[in-house]
């Protein structure tokens, strides 16, 4: 069932849109605010700023103190969240239908109204570097963060979400307050509502709360910088203690709005098992078992583990293979054996039968994904966001369009040595190191 | 309301359970077999967990090549989990493919014969899991925990994935041994819910796993009880280079089926839960700003799991973090939680339940939990009338009779405090 089936797409007098699914399987609705804010719109010295601004988000507003914030979800039976990403910040409660005024009324304040108390701004420094440092924990992170920053010379992609250190001790309260209320305008927001409610009662609800809240007087400044062409390969190697050797390739690759983005998605599939598009529930950058990255680096046993992904990102980020070494000394063998199953679609024939059957589980993960009110709305918001509902509703249509010739063109025009950065976690003993 | 759960035992003892849900054009199946790693002899702990990794990689009539190759052109995710109690399987599907994948089921569970060379391969990535597994503070600090509060000789104080020695121990013949004795019809529990009426999947399940011929019984024993320590038993794992602390304080908790567990429910919630750690989690995360996440639980499995607390904190804040949480808990037990706090983990819990069962596979392991249980299929339908019915006094008995501030353990893993 198409996600656009009985959906209600409309734009209230001050920018926002809304998008109202009604759906009657179960007694509970689905609420989500979205806003066209991440880490590709910071800058040097306010890297981190939008996730500690989602952060602020959950501390009160002007009409819901946080006392009272604090298990307003939860009295509806609910379940709320939120998480920045690259290109967009988003909050959301699922709960009982009954709650469907609480939670748009506790996202209209959000929208405007939060209040970013100094003493709140600081203690909430502590916890989010005591987030920043539990990632760097976990090796595989830390390698994240290094290959993404030697891989992005130019575009914001390169800022960690979380941020760099130096700028979350240092970011004002007015830094962050400025942040958001630049980009937490109605005009820069989309708001979903999914689940078993009365379509005209919750446009009345949302005219109610939303209505009043009037757009920032500027618009926030679009991320205009293109990365340049790479011109060759680069590396990334960290050292650490750790347990085991962990190798990541990325190539540059198009953003969901390019027309290479499906037959790169293909290829993908081809290679490594279908990922995906929903980054919030059932993403999977696991190599499938009978994928040729599985066969070629876990069935070899080069690797422990394998896998590899396209994200659904506006502009062009990465696609990403990564890998979990047994030995260290593997890592020439492993990589070579990426690039020879690379080369080897790209060249070798391929039978029918693969292709039909990556597209069968490309079909069965979309459907996967958005089971349920929540992934629905999140599809929705996500993908409104940042595209198009239509372009993501597309998606199988387009790949089956795609044919494999269509798929090794792109392969070739992307995954190529000068436009990839491979990264390097070499595990250190904790005796050389102390 | 009602739950409307169709249930057969077929003719090879299989007890099947099958739900409609018209929402969603794809099936959840969930499989539970009585067999879980409380019964792997101690020299060879992780048995049950390698056994199981190794399901899809051979049968008596094919090699991994040709599963891997049918589970993916089915568009079947399928997957397996080793408990302390029960091996499992989740798999989805969409309605279209739901019979060739529960022939394919059949086989993969109903004859099992990896050959030498896949064990071994296994063996690398269940090492390489280990490894990494030792290099995470929080899991250190949790393992570590474990074996303090049940010791090396109970089944719940031993890791279940194993450890590298005892990995290395497993052969082929324990792994075939291990198949023989715990993957049998009448041993396992189906559930199967999504866009398909009962009747048709009822049919389904007959002619494919219920081909399947042999034994077995669907069977948990609780493993025994461990006394409280005496006094306060800490344990510190200095690990180079991590920038964190992962803090695991705790003791032995309740089984699932103990009457206190409705009361302990709502009471943890309001100690270590709601809105982000409860009264708990209020200090040590919002107020103090120390933690990225620190929570309560109690673990309430077929046998007394451990209540624990845990929070990730800088090393310099492991003293002040076990400081709030030990206080906490004097409070809870010394003066109870107030008649507010009770009504706000009454809804929450209430509703969490309608979350849970909306998705096909929520309900699916909704309605397996509960068989394994004995809870009966409309549970979650009066779990809220469940909750609502306790008193106020039932609760705060409750906890003074299950928080035990001085009588715990602790173990903290991460680098070298100041």
């Amino acid at each position: 069932m198409p996600l656009s089936n009985g959906l209600i797409d409309y734009t209230l007098p001050n920018g926002l849109r809304v998008l109202l699914r009604p759906t009657r399987f179960a007694p509970l609705v689905s609420v989500w605010a979205w806003y066209h804010v991440g880490s590709k719109n910071e800058g040097s010295g306010t890297t981190g700023a939008s996730h500690w601004v989602e952060h602020m988000n959950f501390k009160g507003t002007t009409n819901i103190p946080r006392r009272q914030i604090k298990g307003i979800i939860e009295r509806q039976g609910g379940f709320w969240n939120g998480y920045t990403f690259v290109d967009q910040t988003t909050y959301m409660e699922t709960l009982r239908k009954e709650g469907l005024e609480t939670a748009l009324r506790l996202e209209a304040e959000r929208m405007h109204n939060s209040l970013f108390e100094p003493a709140e701004v600081d203690s909430e420094r502590t916890v989010i570097i005591s987030e920043l440092r539990g990632n760097e924990n976990d090796p595989a992170e830390l390698l994240d963060r290094e290959t993404v920053a030697a891989a992005f010379r130019a575009h914001p992609y390169r800022w960690p979400v979380i941020g760099w250190q130096g700028d979350l001790e240092a970011m004002s309260r007015d830094d962050l307050y400025l942040h958001y209320r630049r980009h937490y305008s109605p005009d820069n927001a989309v708001l979903v509502v999914v689940g078993d409610f009365n379509v005209r009662e919750a446009r009345a609800l949302i005219k109610k709360h939303y209505g009043p809240i009037e757009r920032w007087p500027e618009s926030p400044r679009p991320v205009t910088t293109a990365e340049p062409p790479q011109r060759g390969e680069r590396r990334a190697e960290v050292r650490r203690v750790g347990a085991t050797p962990l190798l990541h390739i990325c190539y540059h690759a198009p953003g969901f709005n390019d027309d290479d983005f499906f037959p790169l998605l293909l290829f993908d599939a081809l290679l490594a098992g279908p990922s995906g598009l929903n980054i919030f529930g059932g993403f999977s950058s696991g190599a499938g078992r009978s994928s040729r990255l599985y066969r070629e680096l876990i069935d070899s046993g080069l690797s422990a583990s394998a896998g590899a992904f396209l994200l659904p990102t506006e502009h062009p980020h990465l696609y990403t293979i990564s890998a979990v070494l047994k030995n260290e000394e593997d890592f020439p063998a492993v990589e070579n054996a990426v690039y020879q199953t690379i080369e080897d679609i790209i060249h070798r024939p391929v039978p029918k039968a693969e292709v039909e059957k990556t597209r069968t589980q490309l079909r069965s993960r979309l459907a996967y994904e958005q089971e349920g009110i929540t992934s629905m709305a999140h599809q929705l918001g996500f993908f409104a966001t940042i595209s198009d509902i239509a372009r993501y509703e597309s998606v199988l249509d387009r790949v089956s369009a795609v044919t494999l010739d269509g798929a090794r063109t792109a392969a070739l025009k992307y995954l190529e040595a000068d436009n990839r950065t491979v990264g390097r976690f070499w595990p250190q003993s904790p005796e050389v190191t102390k | 309301m009602k739950a409307d759960v169709l249930h057969a035992t077929l003719r090879n003892g299989m007890r099947l359970l099958a739900r409609r849900n018209p929402a969603n054009p794809t099936v959840s199946i969930q499989l539970a077999f009585a067999a879980g790693a409380v019964n792997d002899p101690p020299s060879k702990s992780g048995l049950a967990g390698f056994a199981k990794s190794l399901l899809t990689k051979g049968t008596a009539k094919h090699d991994t090549a040709w599963i891997a190759e049918k589970i993916d052109s089915l568009g079947l995710e399928i997957g397996f989990a080793s408990g302390r109690h029960t091996l499992g399987l989740s798999a989805r599907v969409l309605v279209e493919n739901l019979r060739p994948a529960l022939a394919l089921i059949r086989e993969v569970i109903a004859e099992p014969q990896p050959p030498a060379d896949e064990l071994e391969k296994m063996r690398g990535r269940i090492v390489t899991a280990i490894r990494r597994r030792l290099d995470d503070p929080a899991t250190v600090a949790g393992e570590t925990l474990a074996a303090m509060i049940y010791g090396p000789r109970h089944p719940y104080g031993r890791e279940p994935q194993g450890t590298l020695k005892s990995i290395a121990a497993v052969e082929l013949e324990d792994i075939q041994a291990f198949y023989e004795a715990a993957l049998a019809p009448g041993a396992a529990i189906v559930v199967i819910v999504g866009d398909i009426e009962p009747n048709e999947i009822e049919v389904l399940v007959a002619e494919t796993l219920g081909r399947w011929r042999g034994g077995g019984e669907f069977k948990l024993e609780p493993p025994k009880d461990v006394s409280l320590p005496a006094e306060p038993r800490r344990k510190f794992v200095a690990m180079a280079e991590k920038t964190q602390s992962d803090v695991a304080l705790g003791y032995q908790g309740i089984r699932r089926l103990d009457p206190d567990y409705h009361a302990l429910q709502v009471g943890n919630t309001v100690l270590g839960r709601l809105s982000l750690g409860g009264r708990v989690g209020q200090r040590v995360r919002d107020r103090e700003g120390m933690a990225y996440y620190a929570y309560t639980g109690f673990d309430a499995g077929i046998g007394a799991g451990p209540f624990v607390f845990r929070a990730g904190v800088a090393p310099q804040n492991v003293e002040r973090a076990v400081e709030i949480a030990l206080d906490e808990m004097r409070r809870a037990r010394d003066k109870g939680i107030t008649a507010k706090e009770i009504e706000d983990a009454v809804l929450y819990l209430g509703g969490g339940i309608a979350r849970q069962v909306e998705t096909n596979g929520g309900m699916a392991s909704t309605l397996l939990s509960q068989e394994i249980f004995g809870l009966g299929d409309d549970y979650y339908l009066r779990y809220e009338s469940i909750l609502r019915a306790l008193k106020r006094r039932d609760i705060n008995d409750a906890l003074a009779r299950h928080l035990h501030p001085d009588n715990y353990c602790l173990a903290v893993a991460g680098p070298q405090g100041k």
